[in-house]
């Protein structure tokens, strides 16, 4: 195969209708590994939920409270940022393993073929073979067709609706949301969004399939940007397999003339985007690697070599020598290394140096200035301090940038008291700074609250600036 | 056949639109929650809105996903040039 990259076919129409794939079940090495994802990512999706962190879910995106936890750190509203780190994380991943080892994700990792799997697998346990199940389409409607649409449709929905119970668990506390699904007492947003994610499962599991890649994914049609001619993609060796020859003509042994490709079309049975790969690479193939097992076994048995069908690059393919490790180190590959650990560090480093609290301060609009019963000129400022961390903290109040005034939460009788916000709560409290008739003062100036935190080896203090107004200016 | 194709085509444009949408107003849901309180939205409406944060939410999202689905349907219809052949 010396002109892969030449050979794309071109597409005429943007869609043809749709026939639906059957694909062959294959075993094999690649096959196993992609068993192994499946049962991995599905076991942590329906897993997750369920894990306790002390005495609440431990990945909890509490959505009615504003508040995302993960395990032992909680995310705020205010931390917007950090989810924007990590998408872009997930992206510049996504673009170092497409240049690395070309569509990995897709054959191994995408919820899309994951689900499809699953999907599929339900599908044979019932119907079984791919021939089976193509004769099943075809024959007409009888008691035991009946019964086995009915059995997979059952077994479809009941899995879909599993997963979109499991989905909203992430959202609201699973264990309450399935004792209230259950006992029919589930309603409004929830019940919506557990039939809503359940019904895309569906539909996309297992109708619409390799459809959303082909048609739907943007991925689909950007990763080729991230090749060049040593990331990693399945390919055919067309030196070596053609001509095709089967047969007779496979056994005649004066025939000079005929490769290794024995024409069985296993590589295409066993496709899950119905896509013979013999044509090259195209941009409906996704990786699975399902067509390298399915000729393997073939190889094993006719007694000719694996690997007619395997992973190769571009390069290799033209005769390239490159050594593994030189194939791997390349421009592209440096620079996205480069720039995912940079924004890494930068993501731990920012994280670990968020602080525990964080304060809001807003005056009293009412009225900027009033007496108090001791002729003292005082302010009033609501206060709102979110606890962000996992315990309960007391903070204690000060201030600076006024000779002669102090501040002190209101209804309380002297400083040095502190006012208890528990973990990852808001706590509203109201202040009032005191300055006494005789001191020096302007109509208007800029003083500094500041809030420390007393419990704990690490205590931080906020300093909030505020303003503070009196009657006049007045210097003496 | 031909008929069928192109049924099938309107069918797959409808899709991509409805997709396509959906990830956007994914984005733009994230984008304006993160800032805005459905709770407060609500108390300062010019009518009256009694919003939980779970119907906030949802009512966002849907109406972002329904606006961007229009717009998309809209643009699609309007960047066909009459030029092009006609599809009968």
């Amino acid at each position: 195969m010396t002109d892969s990259l030449n050979k794309i076919p071109v597409e005429v129409a943007l869609y043809e209708s749709s026939e639906k794939i059957y694909p062959r079940e294959t075993k094999g090495r690649f096959q196993r590994w992609r068993m192994l994802c499946v049962y991995m990512l599905l076991g942590l999706y329906y897993a997750l939920p369920w894990v306790q962190w002390g005495d609440r879910q431990a990945i909890l995106f509490d959505l009615p409270a504003r508040k995302f936890h993960i395990f032992f750190l909680t995310f705020w509203p205010q931390d917007f940022i950090f989810l924007t780190l990590l998408l872009i994380m997930a992206g510049l991943l996504l673009f170092f393993a497409t240049a690395l080892a070309g569509r990995v994700w897709c054959g191994y990792a995408c919820p899309q073929t994951v689900w499809t799997e699953a999907f599929i697998w339900m599908e044979r346990w019932v119907e079984g073979t791919r021939a089976q199940q193509m004769k099943l389409t075809a024959a007409p409607w009888s008691f035991t067709k009946v019964r086995k649409r009915v059995t997979k449709q059952f077994l479809w929905l009941t899995f879909s609706l599993f997963t979109g119970l499991t989905f909203v668990g992430y959202f609201q506390p699973i264990s309450q949301l399935f004792v209230d699904f259950f006992s029919w007492e589930l309603t409004g947003w929830g019940l919506f969004w557990v039939l809503f994610y359940g019904f895309a499962t569906y539909g996309n599991a297992g109708f619409m399939r390799e459809q959303v890649c082909k048609y739907m994914c943007p991925y689909a049609r950007f990763q080729s940007a991230m090749f060049d001619a040593d990331t990693l993609i399945v390919a055919y060796d067309a030196d070596r397999g053609e001509p095709r020859a089967r047969g007779s003509r496979r056994k005649d042994e004066s025939s000079e003339n005929k490769g290794d490709c024995i024409e069985c079309g296993i590589c295409v049975q066993v496709c899950p985007t119905g896509i013979d790969i013999r044509d090259g690479l195209q941009y409906e193939c996704i990786a699975c690697a399902a067509c390298i097992d399915g000729c393997d076994e073939v190889m094993d048995k006719v007694g000719l070599p694996r690997g007619l069908i395997k992973y190769s690059t571009d390069a290799l393919d033209k005769g390239s020598e490159k050594t593994l490790l030189q194939t791997l180190i390349r421009p592209r590959v440096i620079i996205y290394s480069i720039l995912l650990s940079v924004i890494a560090i930068g993501f731990v480093t920012a994280l670990s140096m968020r602080g525990n609290f964080l304060v809001d301060v807003l005056r009293d609009r009412n009225a900027f200035y009033r007496y108090s019963e001791q002729g003292e000129i005082q302010n009033t400022y609501q206060i709102r301090i979110m606890n962000k961390s996992q315990t309960t903290q007391l903070y204690m109040l000060d201030m600076r940038g006024l000779e002669g005034a102090t501040a002190v939460w209101t209804k309380s009788s002297e400083p040095g008291v502190s006012r208890e916000v528990g973990a990852g709560e808001i706590g509203e409290f109201s202040i009032t700074v005191s300055l006494p008739e005789t001191a020096d003062y302007k109509r208007s100036q800029t003083i500094e609250l500041l809030f420390s935190e007393t419990v704990g080896d690490n205590v931080d203090t906020i300093v909030e600036p505020a303003r503070f107004w009196g009657p006049r200016d007045v210097s003496r | 056949m031909e008929k069928m194709d192109h049924k099938a085509n309107k069918l797959i444009t409808l899709g991509v639109v409805l997709w396509v949408s959906f990830l956007s107003a994914a984005v733009a849901t994230m984008l304006f929650f993160a800032t805005f309180d459905p709770v407060d939205l609500g108390d300062i409406a010019t009518f009256p809105l009694s919003l939980d944060r779970m119907g906030g939410y949802s009512v966002g999202f849907l109406l972002f996903w329904l606006l961007l689905a229009v717009n998309s349907l809209a643009v699609i219809w309007l960047a066909r040039r009459p030029n092009e052949p006609r599809e009968h």
